[in-house]
């Protein structure tokens, strides 16, 4: 699967969390059986997909946060896995523990964009009063552009370094490493289960009323 | 008129295109409102005034905007028919209370109810269909995605309509249709709790406790290894946040081989 193809369905799904639409294309689970099947491993896919899924399932983009780009975690640990040892259970496990780095750095590229978009609604804010209405038109899609761009090519980025990252830290890992990263293959999804029904959320839905 | 709506439905995607953090979604929400103001306003000046009116911050749920929308539209157009300064002035400080007051709890309920309920539950729901094909037809394991997507966006969908059309429809009542989020809220947490328990003993009997999913060949019982990673994570998750029970899980697995643990 070419770079450009991973890289354009990333930078769709990026989009999809707040620039336009949220669709939930970029949840996990639905975007990762997506590159598995591209990649020739749906199942796979699937299963990173629910890992990353149930561990940031009330990952929310409320008021003012900006939250890490799970879609981004998800692909990029799908396509290492599919495309360079693919059926691994200790490869997935590593490549979605290298994503997560990945993902946090786009986040403060991302918190940078939407400074960059105070400076785009000022811009958009004086063409008003200088009644040039079009500059509303040209500011929402200049700022969806530098979106696609920036996701983009932080796709093209960190799909060609991380792929060379992952092969080589993978070949150097020992065996016992490599056991232990199997093992949390099978681990994983179910502490995700404990995450994504943790404790508050248990109190929330039955001890709300009995705590009063 | 019609068309018109339709116009305005399809703006409200692009509401958070142009998020800031000065104030977050108002060129997004003008960017709804403008073939609106075009088609009302012919003398430019009180076009321009209408614009500047909703340039201040601005923040909602984007699937709830459409009841905002349709109030606006409403209020805007009756500022539009009189020609009296102070109606009009009350009017616009009626508006400007409209949107200050019911932004912020739209989102909330509507962060709570999509994000918080309706997504986990379809989330569960997908793991339950993938963990019933994954043995028996693993080529419908697609299936899962197909359908997370699919009934996630007829809920989601349908809702942006319905709101849109409640608040042109019903301007100045539209917000009794909240009362009904109350009830449904209540059932889909319930739901969600349910499908959650039942996507977990599911996925554990397909996948882990098979014979592939065999964690240790040396007398450990994997049943207490997998309760122990539950009840972990369970009680962890809350206090130190996802990335720690994942990082935990995955470093005591490492450290379970080093041991020669097998």
């Amino acid at each position: 699967m070419g770079i450009f193809l991973i890289s354009l369905i990333g930078t769709l799904c990026s989009t999809d969390i707040t620039a336009f639409g949220q669709f939930m294309i970029y949840r996990p689970i639905f975007c990762t059986p997506i590159i598995g099947f591209l990649a020739g491993d749906v199942i796979t896919g699937l299963c990173i997909g629910i890992v990353v899924e149930l561990f940031w399932i009330r990952a929310v983009p409320m008021g003012v946060s900006v939250v890490v780009d799970i879609s981004m975690i998800s692909i990029l640990s799908t396509f290492w896995t599919c495309t360079y040892f693919p059926g691994l259970k200790d490869a997935a496990i590593l490549g979605l523990l290298l994503a997560i780095p990945f993902a946090y750095l786009y986040r403060f590229i991302d918190i940078l964009g939407r400074e960059l978009n105070i400076k785009i609604m000022h811009w958009v804010e004086s063409g008003i009063k200088d009644s040039k209405n079009r500059y509303i038109e040209i500011g929402i899609w200049s700022s969806l552009i530098f979106f696609i761009l920036r996701a983009f090519l932080f796709y093209l980025f960190s799909v060609t370094v991380g792929s060379r990252l992952f092969c080589d830290i993978y070949a150097m890992l020992p065996s016992y490493v490599l056991s232990g990263l199997a093992k949390a293959w099978y681990l994983l999804p179910v502490a995700g289960f404990g995450v994504a029904y943790n404790l508050s959320n248990v109190r929330l839905l039955f001890l709300k009323d009995f705590e009063k | 008129m019609i068309k018109l709506y339709a116009r305005l439905f399809i703006r409200s995607f692009f509401l958070q295109s142009l998020w800031n953090y000065e104030r977050m979604q108002n060129i997004g929400f003008v960017f709804i409102l403008k073939p609106f103001f075009d088609k009302i306003y012919t003398v430019q000046e009180r076009k321009k005034d209408a614009l500047l009116r909703h340039i201040s911050y601005f923040n909602t749920q984007p699937y709830m905007v459409g009841i905002i929308v349709g109030e606006v539209v409403d209020m805007e157009s009756k500022i539009l028919k009189t020609d009296d300064v102070n109606k009009q002035d009350e009017i616009i400080r009626d508006m400007n209370r409209f949107k200050n007051n019911m932004a912020g709890p739209l989102a909330a309920i509507g962060d709570s109810f999509f994000y918080g309920e309706i997504r986990p539950m379809l989330s569960f729901l997908s793991i339950f269909i993938m963990a019933v094909f994954a043995n028996r037809r693993p080529d419908y394991v697609i299936l899962a995605p197909i359908v997370f997507i699919t009934l996630y966006n007829l809920i989601h969908l349908s809702t942006r309509i319905c709101f849109m059309y409640e608040g042109f429809k019903y301007a100045g009542k539209s917000m009794k249709i909240l009362v009904h989020f109350k009830s449904i809220s209540n059932n889909v947490r319930f739901c969600v709790f349910i499908l959650a328990l039942a996507a977990l003993s599911l996925y554990l009997s397909v996948f882990s406790f098979s014979n592939e999913g065999r964690l240790f060949n040396s007398g450990y019982d994997d049943f207490f290894v997998y309760f122990a990673v539950f009840l972990f994570s369970f009680f962890s998750a809350s206090r130190f946040g996802s990335l720690v029970s994942m990082f935990s899980v995955v470093t005591a697995c490492i450290i379970l081989s080093i041991l020669g643990i097998k």
